[in-house]
C-alpha cells in the first residue's frame, strides 16, 4: 500500500473522468481504488465529480423535487386508470412504481446518453409541473388555422394551444409567416417566434432556435437564458432583443438591456460581443467575426411590433420602437404616416361609477391623486369576471403633417389585447401624460401648451372593432398635429395563461 | 398517431378515482403517498449517490429502481422522524454492493471496503454538494460556445458521442476528449467560485 500522500489532483480528475466514461484501463483503475482508500481529498473529490455529473443532466431543473411530487401522484393515477382498461393492476405498486422511476428517468434525465436509459413513447402531457416552457400565445391570420407542429420523441403531432406545456427536447415547427407564437420559460423567459420558425425547447433557461425569428424578453429572474442560435449563441443579461435566424447568417439586435453573444466556433478562442440597447450584430462564424448592423434589420420590424403587444399595422401608420419624441422635439420628426410608440405599462385603473370613466389606481386599487380622466372606454360596461382594478399598458400615437398643408392620414393599429380606452382629447392627454407618458413628457409639454393636440376635432375620426382590438383612424393632421393615447389591457401572457383552464383536444 | 397533447384537466373536471393498490391494502394509502412524497424529494439524491458508487449509466438506473422497490417493501421499518435520504443511502450501498460483486471485469467496480468509505464521505459532504450544484448552472454558462453546446447536445438532448461525430464531422476521439474537457473545466470553475482551489 503506498504512503498517504495527496495525489496530484490533474492526474485525480483525469482517472476520475476516465472512471465516470468507463475506459480506464486496468492499471489506471487499480491507481484510482488505491487513491480512494488512501486519500481523503480523493474520496472527496470523486463524490463531488460523480455528483456533478449526476446534476448535469438536471441543470435548469431546480425544482424537480418539488415535481417529482406531483409527477408520482399524477403517475400512479394515470397508470391506475390504465390498469383498469388493461386489467393490469394485479401487477401492483412494485411496478407502479417502477414505472414511475422510469418516468422520472425519462423526464428528468433528459436522454442521459446511455442505451439502456428507458426510452419513454410518450409522457403524459397532464405533467404541466415538470414543463419547461408553456405556451403563452398564440396568432394567425383572421380565419386562419394557426399550424404548428410539436415533435415529441420522434413522434409529431399538432393542436398546440395556449396553456400547453413542453417538456425538454419538444421540437416546435411554427409554419406561416403571419404567426406568432410566445412561451414563457418556467426560469421566467419569454420568447416569441414568428413562422416559419424550427425551435428546440431546452431546459427552464435554454432554447435553440434552429431557424426563424425571434424575440426574447428576459427579467431579472431569468438572466443567463441562452438561446442557441444557427452559427453561436445568445447570452442575455436582463434585455429584450430580437434575433433573425430565417435565412443566411444570424443576426442579433438588443432592443432594451445587455446580451453577449459568442460565435460557434470551433476554435479554441471565444468570439464574444457584448451588445447594448439599439446595437446589432450579424454572427459569421465563417470568417470568426461580427458584423455591425445598423438599426433594426427591417424583417425583424413585424416580430417586434408583436412582441410589443402591437399584431398588425395598416396604412398609413408606423410602429417606432422607441419612446416618443418630447412635444418640443415632435417638430423634428414630421412625417406623412402616423407613428405609434410604446410607452408605459403595467398601469393600474379602475371604473368609475360611470362605467365610461377611468381611475388611475396604485396596484391595491386605491384611487391616485390623479385627477380621473373620461374618454373613450371600450366595452362601456364592465367585462364579465372583469376585477375592480386592472392593469393596462399605453401607446401613443402621434400624426403630423410634414407641411402646414392639411394631411388626411388614415390607418388602424391591432393589438394583441382589448383596447381598453383611447383619450384623444387634449385634456385627457394632459391629464395622463404624468403616469403614462416618459417622465419629463409632462413638464415639456407644459412649456409648449400652446395648441390643441387632441385627435377629436374637424373631420378625425376615431372607432374600436367589436371584438375591441383594432383601433382605426382618420386624422386630418396639420402643423399642429394630431395626437392619442391608447390604454390596452395589459396581459403578463404566462398569467392569463397558467391561470385559465386549458380545455380542447387537438 | 398517437396524441400527445391529450387536453388537461379543466378546473370543473371532476379528480380521477382514487387509486386502489392491489398489494397493499387500501387502508395503506396514506403510508403510499407518504413514501412517494419523501421518494421524490430524495430522488435526485439518491440517483446522484447511485452514480457514484455505479458509474455506468444504465447500470445506475438499474439500481435505483432496485432500491425503489426495496424500499417501499421496508418502508414499514422506517422511522417516520428519520432521515429518508440517509435511510435511502444505505439501501443504494447495498444494492451498489451487489451490482458490483456480478460486475466483469472486476477492477472496473468500487470494492465494499470503498463503497463503504465513499459512503461515509458522501454523508459528511451532503451541504457542500448542495453548494456544488447550484455553482453548476453559471459555470456552464462560462463555457466556451462550441464546449456549451457539446455538454447540451450530450447530456441535455441525449445525443451519443457516435451522433455526434456524425454530426459535427469530428472524430469520435475529439468528441470524448472535448467532452472530458469541459467536463473537467466545469468541476474546476465549480470549485474556484467556492474558493476551494
Amino acid at each position: 500500500m503506498r504512503a498517504e500522500r495527496p495525489p496530484k489532483q490533474q492526474e485525480l480528475l483525469a482517472a476520475i473522468d476516465g472512471w465516470h466514461a468507463n475506459v480506464l484501463t486496468e492499471s489506471d483503475a487499480l491507481w484510482l481504488k488505491d487513491q480512494l482508500r488512501n486519500s481523503e481529498q480523493a474520496r472527496r473529490i470523486f463524490i463531488e465529480y460523480g455528483d456533478m455529473l449526476a446534476s448535469l443532466a438536471f441543470t435548469g431543473e431546480g425544482d424537480l423535487e418539488e415535481s417529482a411530487d406531483i409527477l408520482l401522484t399524477r403517475v400512479l393515477e394515470a397508470e391506475e386508470r390504465t390498469s383498469r382498461r388493461s386489467s393490469w393492476q394485479r401487477v401492483g405498486v412494485g411496478a407502479a412504481l417502477t414505472v414511475t422511476a422510469m418516468l422520472l428517468l425519462g423526464v428528468g434525465f433528459l436522454c442521459l446518453p446511455s442505451a439502456g436509459s428507458p426510452k419513454l413513447a410518450a409522457v403524459p402531457s397532464t405533467v404541466k409541473a415538470l414543463a419547461v416552457a408553456v405556451v403563452t400565445d398564440l396568432y394567425t391570420q383572421p380565419g386562419k388555422n394557426i399550424a404548428v407542429e410539436v415533435i415529441r420523441d420522434a413522434v409529431a403531432t399538432h393542436g398546440l394551444r395556449i396553456g400547453t406545456a413542453l417538456l425538454a427536447n419538444d421540437e416546435l415547427r411554427l409554419e406561416d409567416d403571419q404567426s406568432f407564437l410566445e412561451l414563457t420559460f418556467t426560469g421566467g423567459a419569454r420568447l416569441v417566434l414568428q413562422g416559419p420558425a424550427h425551435l428546440v425547447v431546452g431546459a427552464p433557461l435554454a432554447a435553440r432556435l434552429k431557424a426563424g425569428r425571434a424575440v426574447g424578453f428576459v427579467p431579472p429572474e431569468a438572466v443567463g437564458f441562452v438561446l442557441d442560435v444557427p452559427g453561436g449563441i445568445v447570452r442575455d443579461l436582463g434585455t429584450e432583443f430580437a434575433v433573425d435566424a430565417a435565412s443566411g447568417n444570424t443576426q442579433v439586435s438588443v432592443l432594451t438591456g445587455v446580451v453577449e453573444c459568442e460565435l460557434g466556433s470551433t476554435h479554441e478562442e471565444r468570439k464574444l460581443a457584448r451588445l447594448d440597447r439599439g446595437a446589432g450584430v450579424r454572427m459569421e462564424p465563417s470568417s470568426g467575426s461580427f458584423v455591425p448592423l445598423e438599426g433594426l434589420p427591417k424583417s425583424l420590424s413585424q416580430i417586434v411590433e408583436y412582441h410589443t403587444g402591437i399584431v398588425v399595422v395598416r396604412g398609413e401608420a408606423e410602429f417606432v420602437a422607441m419612446e416618443a419624441p418630447l412635444p418640443s422635439e415632435a417638430g423634428k420628426f414630421p412625417s406623412s404616416l402616423a407613428q405609434i410608440y410604446p410607452e408605459r405599462q403595467y398601469i393600474f385603473v379602475k371604473r368609475g361609477d360611470d362605467p365610461k370613466q377611468l381611475l388611475l389606481t396604485d396596484a391595491k386599487g386605491n384611487p391616485g391623486t390623479n385627477a380621473p380622466f373620461i374618454s373613450k372606454v371600450v366595452p362601456e360596461s364592465p367585462q364579465p369576471g372583469e376585477q375592480a382594478s386592472f392593469s393596462v399598458d399605453s401607446y401613443f400615437l402621434r400624426a403630423r403633417a410634414p407641411t402646414k398643408t392639411p394631411l388626411v392620414i388614415t390607418g388602424s393599429v391591432t393589438f394583441r389585447r382589448e383596447i381598453v380606452a383611447a383619450l384623444t382629447t387634449t385634456d385627457a392627454l394632459s391629464a395622463t401624460d404624468e403616469a403614462m407618458a416618459r417622465p419629463e413628457f409632462a413638464a415639456d409639454w407644459k412649456e409648449h401648451a400652446n395648441r390643441s393636440r387632441g385627435s377629436d376635432e374637424g373631420s378625425d375620426r376615431v372607432t374600436i372593432s367589436p371584438d375591441g382590438k383594432t383601433l382605426t383612424f382618420t386624422l386630418q393632421a396639420s402643423g399642429a398635429g394630431d395626437e392619442m393615447r391608447i390604454l390596452v389591457r395589459h396581459g403578463t401572457p404566462s398569467e392569463v395563461a397558467l391561470a385559465a383552464p386549458v380545455a380542447g383536444s387537438p | 398517431m398517437p396524441q400527445i397533447f391529450s387536453p388537461y384537466e379543466t378546473a370543473g373536471d371532476p379528480r380521477p378515482p382514487t387509486p386502489t393498490r392491489a398489494v397493499r391494502s387500501s387502508g395503506d394509502e396514506g403510508n403510499e403517498e407518504e413514501f412517494i412524497r419523501l421518494l421524490a424529494r430524495s430522488y435526485r439524491s439518491i440517483y446522484s449517490y447511485a452514480q457514484t458508487l455505479v458509474p455506468n449509466l444504465a447500470d445506475a438506473e438499474d439500481c435505483v429502481q432496485e432500491v425503489s422497490l426495496l424500499m417501499w417493501r421496508k418502508f414499514d421499518e422506517f422511522g417516520r422522524d428519520g432521515n429518508f435520504s440517509r435511510w435511502a443511502r444505505g439501501f443504494v450501498r447495498r444494492v451498489a454492493k451487489n451490482h458490483n460483486r456480478k460486475k466483469r471485469p472486476h477492477y472496473l467496480a468500487l470494492d465494499d471496503d470503498l463503497i463503504d468509505q465513499l459512503g461515509a464521505m458522501q454523508g459528511g459532504i451532503h451541504e457542500i454538494l448542495e453548494l456544488r450544484r447550484a455553482q453548476l448552472a453559471e459555470c456552464l454558462t462560462k463555457l466556451p460556445a462550441a464546449d456549451w453546446r457539446l455538454i447540451n447536445d450530450y447530456y441535455q438532448h441525449g445525443e451519443s458521442v457516435e451522433e455526434l461525430s456524425r454530426r459535427t464531422g469530428r472524430t469520435s476521439a475529439a468528441i470524448y476528449q472535448a467532452l472530458r474537457r469541459a467536463r473537467l473545466a466545469l468541476f474546476r470553475c465549480i470549485s474556484q467560485n467556492l474558493g476551494v482551489l
